[in-house]
């Protein structure tokens, strides 16, 4: 049935008619250059949503392994610095009902390797043991209960035994352990080989085992010692409230810890390594706006002589407008889709491959399911929707000024780039970017520095134009001079110089993903250099042992270090002892290595950044890493409250230290034995005697001292090629990123040139009217697209040279604390230049050959 | 009671029944029983119990029944465990208040291991704790004090014993079943005078009274199982108005039979008096719980020699679910004897194995 429209309906969907014809007709003309357009915001938005998803499934996991394995207590105490005397229980016991807690259940959490002798080869895998009081941890940790195993002697009869260890069904499953079976676990130099006696209530896939305090103190070497207590909260308590109430009484080496403080701990983990790759995924969708730019302008200059058309039979300035809007909007909105689409993809690949690591290592043996975060992946497609609709915008701005009859007359693709031959934008953006560099960080974060990295970019591209306009010329004058007299090498060049605003739509890519290449390739290779040199500083001995130490044990008594020392073959032997401290409660804990230093000189030992000054009478010094330094604010002289004694604490260097993002603090062993009573260590290293190598060193040892089974050993070369391939594999990502941001590049320069040999066919029937061979105009074409791709790297790399200058001395001590002298990889950027040149040459090249089948003839005649 | 359920769900729960490493002490039936030493703890035995029951008068209300109850339990962990963690012993104390004007049992129980947070016994004299839960005996007065802090029941009261403990069984060696070694050591402290405070309830509802009563003890340790044949088991103690005591017991078989049964009847002045027969335990009333479902004989009639004591609980509904701690249901009430329908005296009635059949 049909009723008659009102004539503004009718009116309206002949508009939207229109604009769709309009939308077709540019999507048919140049496919190529919309696909890669579409690509690369796909390749952005891709990134981003794998990048985001795999994070938060990890974080989703590993905050889920971290409440398991805390048992949802609503408060707990914890240790500063290793473990808690446990009469803390007591302490805690006898303030509890004062501060509102009516459940307290004392808690040792000893970090294990499970030794494998079947597989003696395989890498040990880690358990976490938690040693609890059933009694109380029923009515705190409920979730935390083992289960027993009904056969096991009677309902129950294994929940107090010494022997008994409870697995939750992960672990049995990762351990091949059931119950009835025997494990074996590792702390530092002990060993104890426990019964499998059932299960564990909670976190079914986490990896836990449960025992008897009383039994895990003894078995697992922690006698007097807890890691922390759990309680319960009576109904109504806030937990801020009975935290402050405990805290009085609590020894110094105890603080309280509320939930939400642990969360933000795991959080702190990744977050700088996690915003560094999403502000790279950001760069990729940054490109892929110039490529929407570069399709959408050509686009509106071929459909110009249309456009005038419609305005002269009425068409509105909106109606324009919206069609240029609608096909920036619609190729962006289906990389979008294809790029979130992707990235999921992506994330369930890389989540399969590494884990939830993200090559960062921070979640090692995480192997989360994925968890998809709906509304920031629709965020994220609306970004990339919004950034195509701002690249569109410019030359939906231009095909609506220009003047209906002017326009019919001749369709010049310069006009609409014609404004961008300026330089101005581009000092603007410069000089904003100066700014911007002189921000401090905010929010622990180097906004400030990323903004400048786009604003520095932005300007490099929106130089081109004018880049392009200034220097084309002038190289054509010279050539000229110099008597060209190739016919077709003049051509190249005189179009280039005479296509300034092309230009720039042709390698904005090439320009912007070069750059970014080039600034990570600077900063990489700087970083290695850094790390390289800082290994070498760091690992002078030859061989280094590490026990499987944790907050419990230190691993090796003194009486095992003399015997190690004395070994026939051993020059010299040092010894570490490292354990984690928490200085703060929502940060992740700091490092601290107590190893032999000579107080006089600290920088034999330890790699410092500047000089070192000598404790004041009566303070400890201590060293603190870059991080750490920057992380709690500490300047040399400063004291700084270490969880260790009553000790005061001067800062008396601060040294390099790219093992430990979260901080480190060094002190000289003697002062952490007298402080502490501690006489373990848990790190040896070896100078081997002259004619004996390592590996019969390392023979000898663990022939003489089968108490160091469990003992890791490596080489210093080993352990610098390992230290360096964990570091290669950290940046693997970003190799990724920039792989994709160039391949995308290019395939931007094959579709520009595809583009232009339509929007060229004119010029290219003249010329072979003029007798110029078909293969002729490809090589001029070839030449066109070689020089402005050798221009474009050439600018990019400058670009990218200073972007990484950024990266190094602003991002990286910023995020990540740590400082690092430039290396420039000259050569290897010029190697990518000249690559990159290569291929645009290429590129265009092939696009053009293509693109040109029709005659001269045909050509010529056609015409709008 | 929970006594002789300990025997049994203690073990079922907490202890290895596999071998083990521990060896317990045996009950020996040539040991003397001796004082003031066997006030304190046997550690070296598997259980042990020191069990206070009564009745109590209050002010302004009807009497009521209370009961307090340490439990020591050594469990299969190695001896050479020198962590303070430890559990090498477990202290479990129990306690109830039966107003009959609340209609059940308010009650409470608290577990721990011997060692840290101030639990603790003593080997030379009573003196037990599970933090601010205790029951202490002073040496020099030999008054007992018992003092429950929980979070629905308080209880604070001295109780003094008239006489010397009375030896059960032979000279404390007191047989439980058909086997020798089926035996505990154990005495009897009864018509003891008690006074204190007590209170009950929740919130606003709490209620307090002084108090003071008649009560009895019962401390008994041992290292053996009952008779896998067992079933269950009926057990008094009486507070007799003529200043005597009745203790009798009966261990019932899964057949339905009787495995063993034992009484013994003292005068005002603490002599034993010869019984020719057992005691004959004839129910004459049932309740049937309505949380465990199970049908329990609170009121009998026992037959001690020519005596037949009818038994009539405070109140019906004084059963105890203890499945969170030591397992399943029982019934343990105040239960008051009359012989001849004239009152003849107040105790305790305990019932066990009537809600499930017993693990073993």
């Amino acid at each position: 049935m049909t009723r008659a429209r009102p004539a503004r309906a009718r009116f309206t969907l002949a508009r939207l008619t229109l604009a769709r014809w309009f939308v077709a007709s540019a999507w048919r003309a140049q496919r190529g250059r919309w696909l890669t357009a579409g690509a690369a915001v796909a390749v952005g938005i891709a990134l981003a949503t794998a990048i985001h998803t795999v994070n938060r499934s990890a974080l989703a996991e590993f905050q889920q392994a971290i409440d398991v394995v805390n048992g949802a207590a609503s408060l707990q105490v914890v240790a500063r610095a290793g473990t808690l005397d446990d009469r803390v229980f007591e302490t805690v016991l006898a303030r509890a009902a004062a501060a509102g807690v009516d459940g307290v259940s004392p808690v040792l959490a000893v970090d294990t390797q499970v030794a494998r002798p079947d597989a003696p080869g395989e890498r040990a895998e880690r358990l976490t043991v938690l040693g609890l009081d059933v009694f109380r941890a029923a009515q705190v940790t409920p979730a935390l209960m083992p289960l027993p195993e009904p056969g096991d002697g009677g309902a129950g009869s294994s929940l107090l035994a010494d022997d008994a260890v409870f697995l939750s069904p992960a672990a049995q499953a990762a351990l091949g352990a059931r119950p009835g079976q025997t494990i074996t676990l590792r702390s530092g130099l002990t060993v104890a080989t426990l019964r499998v006696a059932g299960g564990v209530a909670a976190g079914a896939g986490q990896r836990l085992a449960v025992m008897d305090l009383g039994a895990a103190q003894w078995r697992l070497g922690a006698l007097g010692r807890l890691t922390r207590v759990d309680l319960r909260l009576a109904e109504g308590v806030a937990p801020a409230q009975a935290a402050a109430a405990l805290r009085g009484d609590l020894p110094p080496e105890a603080e309280v810890a509320l939930p939400e403080a642990r969360a933000q701990r795991m959080s702190n983990l990744s977050r700088a390594y996690r915003v560094n790759l999403n502000v790279l995924a950001l760069v990729a969708l940054f490109t892929g706006a110039f490529l929407v730019f570069a399709a959408v302008g050509l686009a509106s200059v071929r459909q110009r002589a249309q456009f005038a058309l419609m305005a002269v039979l009425g068409a509105d300035a909106r109606w324009t407008r919206g069609v240029v809007l609608a096909q920036a909007g619609a190729v962006s909105l289906a990389g979008s889709v294809v790029g979130a689409l992707a990235g999921l993809g992506l994330a369930r690949a890389l989540l399969g491959i590494f884990g939830g690591d993200l090559g960062g290592g921070y979640f090692p043996g995480v192997m989360p399911p994925m968890v998809v975060d709906a509304p920031v992946i629709v965020a994220l497609v609306a970004l990339g929707v919004a950034v195509g609709l701002a690249a569109g915008w410019l030359p939906a701005r231009e095909a609506v000024s220009a003047r209906p009859v002017e326009a019919l007359r001749h369709g010049s693709a310069e006009t609409a780039l014609r404004r961008l031959a300026q330089p101005w934008a581009a000092l603007g953006l410069l000089a904003l970017a100066a700014l911007l560099l002189a921000l401090p960080p905010i929010d622990g974060l180097p906004i400030a520095a990323y903004a400048a990295i786009a604003c520095i970019l932005l300007a490099a591209i929106a130089a081109v134009p004018w880049l392009v306009a200034t220097l084309f010329p002038v190289l054509l004058a010279r050539a000229e001079a110099r008597g060209l007299e190739r016919p077709v090498a003049w051509l190249a060049l005189a179009r280039v110089a005479q296509s300034p605003g092309q230009a720039a739509g042709v390698i904005a890519g090439v320009v912007a993903s070069f750059a970014l290449t080039v600034a990570m390739v600077v900063m990489v290779a700087s970083f290695r250099h850094a790390v390289a040199d800082w290994l070498h500083v760091v690992l002078p001995a030859d061989l280094y042992g590490r026990v499987p130490s944790n907050a419990v044990a230190g691993g090796i008594p003194p009486a095992l270090r003399e015997r190690i020392a004395a070994l026939p073959g051993v020059a010299r032997a040092e010894f570490t002892r490292t354990l984690e401290l928490s200085l703060d409660a929502a940060r992740p804990a700091v490092g601290l290595l107590a190893r032999p230093l000579e107080a006089n000189a600290p920088q034999a030992r330890l790699p410092l950044t500047g000089p070192a000054i000598a404790p004041p009478p009566g303070a400890v010094a201590v060293y603190a890493s870059e991080p750490a330094a920057d992380l709690y604010r500490l300047a040399v002289g400063a004291e700084v409250a270490l969880p260790l004694g009553s000790a005061r604490f001067v800062v008396c260097g601060i040294y390099r230290d790219y093992a430990r993002q979260h901080g480190a603090f060094t002190l000289a062993l003697a002062d952490y034995r007298r402080l502490t009573g501690d006489e373990t260590v848990s790190d040896i290293a070896l100078w081997v005697a002259p004619g004996t190598t390592p590996a019969a060193m390392l023979e000898r040892l663990r022939a003489a001292e089968p108490a160091l089974a469990g003992a890791e050993f490596r080489s210093a070369d080993a352990l610098r090629t390992l230290s360096l391939r964990i570091f290669d594999r950290s940046f693997a990502l970003t190799y990724l990123l920039e792989a994709a941001a160039l391949i995308v590049a290019l395939f931007g320069v094959a579709s520009s040139y595809a583009g232009q040999a339509l929007a060229r066919a004119r010029e290219f029937g003249v010329l072979r009217h003029l007798g110029l061979g078909t293969r002729d105009l490809v090589r001029q074409v070839a030449l066109e697209g070689g020089l402005l791709s050798a221009f474009g790297a050439l600018w990019g790399a400058a670009t990218g040279l200073v972007i990484g200058l950024v990266l190094i001395h602003r991002v990286n001590p910023q995020s990540f604390h740590w400082t690092m002298e430039t290396r420039l990889p000259l050569g290897l950027i010029a190697l990518g230049a000249a690559a990159l040149a290569l291929c645009g040459a290429i590129a265009a090249a092939l696009a053009v050959r293509a693109a040109t089948g029709a005659g001269p003839l045909a050509a010529l005649k056609e015409d709008w | 009671m929970r006594r002789r359920a300990l025997l049994q769900a203690v073990p079922a729960l907490l202890l290895p029944r596999v071998a083990s490493a521990v060896t317990y002490d045996p009950v020996d039936r040539g040991r003397a029983v001796t004082f003031p030493r066997d006030h304190g703890a046997h550690p070296g035995f598997r259980t042990e119990w020191w069990y206070l029951t009564g009745w109590l008068e209050r002010d302004g209300a009807a009497p009521c029944g209370f009961q307090v109850t340490f439990f020591r339990s050594r469990t299969g962990h190695a001896d050479a465990n020198p962590s303070r963690f430890a559990p090498k012993q477990l202290l479990f104390a129990h306690a109830a208040l039966a107003l009959p004007e609340n209609g059940r049992l308010i009650h409470e129980d608290r577990s721990a291991r011997v060692g840290p947070a101030g639990v603790r016994f003593s080997e030379t004299d009573t003196a037990l704790a599970i933090g601010d839960w205790s029951c202490l005996r002073d040496a020099g007065s030999g008054r007992y004090a018992a003092r429950i802090a929980g979070r629905e029941l308080d209880l604070a009261v001295e109780i003094a014993p008239p006489g010397p403990p009375v030896l059960q069984g032979e000279g404390g060696f007191s047989q439980k079943g058909p086997r020798p070694e089926q035996a505990s050591h154990y005495y009897s402290r009864p018509q003891l005078a008690v006074r204190g405070r007590i209170a009950g309830g929740r919130g606003a509802a709490r209620r307090a009274w002084s108090v003071r009563g008649r009560a009895w003890l019962d401390h008994e340790w041992s290292s053996t199982l009952l008779d896998e044949r067992a079933a269950g088991w009926d057990w008094i103690g009486i507070n007799l108005d003529d200043g005597g005591s009745l203790m009798a017991f009966r261990i019932r078989a899964r057949d339905g039979g009787v495995l063993w049964s034992h009484v013994a009847r003292r005068d005002a002045q603490g002599r034993p008096r010869a019984e020719s027969a057992p005691a004959q335990w004839t129910p004459t009333r049932w309740w049937t719980s309505p949380r465990s479902q199970a049908r329990y004989p609170v009121g009998f009639e026992v037959t001690v020699g020519a005596d037949r004591l009818t038994l009539e609980p405070l109140m019906d509904d004084q059963e105890i679910d203890a499945r969170a701690s030591t397992g399943g249901f029982y019934w343990e009430g105040a239960v008051a004897a009359r012989v001849g329908g004239q009152p003849a005296g107040r105790g305790y009635l305990e019932l066990t194995g009537y809600a499930a059949p017993m693990r073993l």
